[in-house]
């Protein structure tokens, strides 16, 4: 009924923060959602392959850099997702 | 006396029905339980992405030890206002001045180190937002400051401050989603309103030997220095319980 890679709380709040802001930094994802570098990026490498998000990764001098950018597949999912979750509310 | 195989056989139909009717209320039962524990989860998880899409500071967020800083800054002012004013016009402004330059450079450099933190390397908008209405409002404050200081109404500068410095509040309140900040700006100006009233009404607004001013002076360091620092305290405390 609900998208499986959507309906589970770290991945839906991790789209929730990029569907506000487009793209954020790993670090800020990281920080804010409490979870481990691990954690975050198999939870990230999930979204990555069905191409919900984009990692960019890039140098900013010779410090790496990561961001993550939400793909417009990953807006469309988000959007039908929360629908979902409206149609649940709705009929319960 | 009928035994009771004879009696089950006799009844058996109306056990069964019995027996039926429970096992289908059982069955509902648990299939409201599954629906009403899928109904929690889809609750909450709605009320996590609403946390997530509105409360934006948690990810950007405001280093509360400026408040500190600032209501430093506010003590120092409102009690040195009138010898540096009567010192000089120019003096005072000047004071003024220097004092909230240093705020703002104290500010700017812990929004860096938050920035850093979070691998943010410039300013987002909302804090270019904060810095530039609190400038403005300093730089204006600066000025009528110096010309009612130029009348003697000390009384006058210090609820212009106060005023005025909760409207910032008011904006950043608005812009950060701080309830807290709200309450409190929207009780500064009130009480700001009331003093230039009663001020005015029984004539204590010029000079700075009277109770009303002393008053004055405590109000706004209550409204300014004490009231920030007590909700930036709440508010780091809530970001470490948060894990932010």
């Amino acid at each position: 009924m609900f998208d499986p890679l959507l309906h589970q709380p770290i991945r839906s709040k991790l789209l929730s923060m990029l569907i506000s802001n487009d793209e954020l930094p790993f670090k800020a994802l990281k920080e804010s959602l409490a979870v481990t570098d691990g954690n975050l990026s198999s939870h990230l490498s999930k979204l990555e392959k069905e191409e919900y998000v984009l990692i960019e990764k890039t140098f900013q001098g010779k410090r790496p850099r990561t961001v993550i950018h939400i793909t417009q597949k990953g807006k469309d999912a988000f959007a039908s997702y929360i629908e979902a979750l409206k149609r649940f509310i709705e009929e319960n | 006396m009928p035994s009771p195989l004879n009696y089950f056989l006799d009844n058996s139909c109306k056990i069964k029905k019995i027996y039926m009717y429970f096992a289908i209320q059982s069955t509902l039962c648990l299939k409201l339980r599954i629906i009403m524990s899928e109904k929690d989860k889809v609750l909450r998880q709605i009320s996590e992405i609403k946390n997530h899409l509105v409360d934006k500071e948690k990810f950007f967020p405001y280093n509360y030890q400026a408040c500190h800083v600032w209501a430093m800054i506010a003590v120092v002012l409102t009690l040195s206002v009138v010898s540096i004013y009567e010192y000089s016009i120019a003096v005072g402004a000047g004071v003024s001045f220097l004092l909230i330059a240093i705020g703002f450079m104290v500010e700017g450099s812990l929004t860096k180190k938050v920035n850093e933190r979070y691998d943010i390397d410039d300013c987002t908008k909302r804090q270019q937002f904060i810095m530039k209405n609190f400038f403005m409002i300093s730089l204006f404050l600066i000025v009528i400051s110096s010309i009612l200081a130029t009348y003697q109404l000390y009384a006058v500068v210090l609820l212009s401050w106060l005023f005025l410095i909760s409207v910032g509040y008011f904006a950043v309140s608005f812009s950060l989603n701080i309830k807290s900040f709200e309450k409190m700006a929207t009780f500064n100006m009130i009480m700001a309103l009331i003093f230039l009233i009663i001020g005015a009404y029984l004539n204590l607004l010029v000079g700075s030997d009277s109770l009303f001013f002393t008053l004055t002076q405590a109000v706004v360091i209550f409204g300014l220095a004490v009231l920030p620092s007590i909700i930036a305290r709440s508010k780091k405390n809530e970001a470490k319980v948060c894990g932010v």
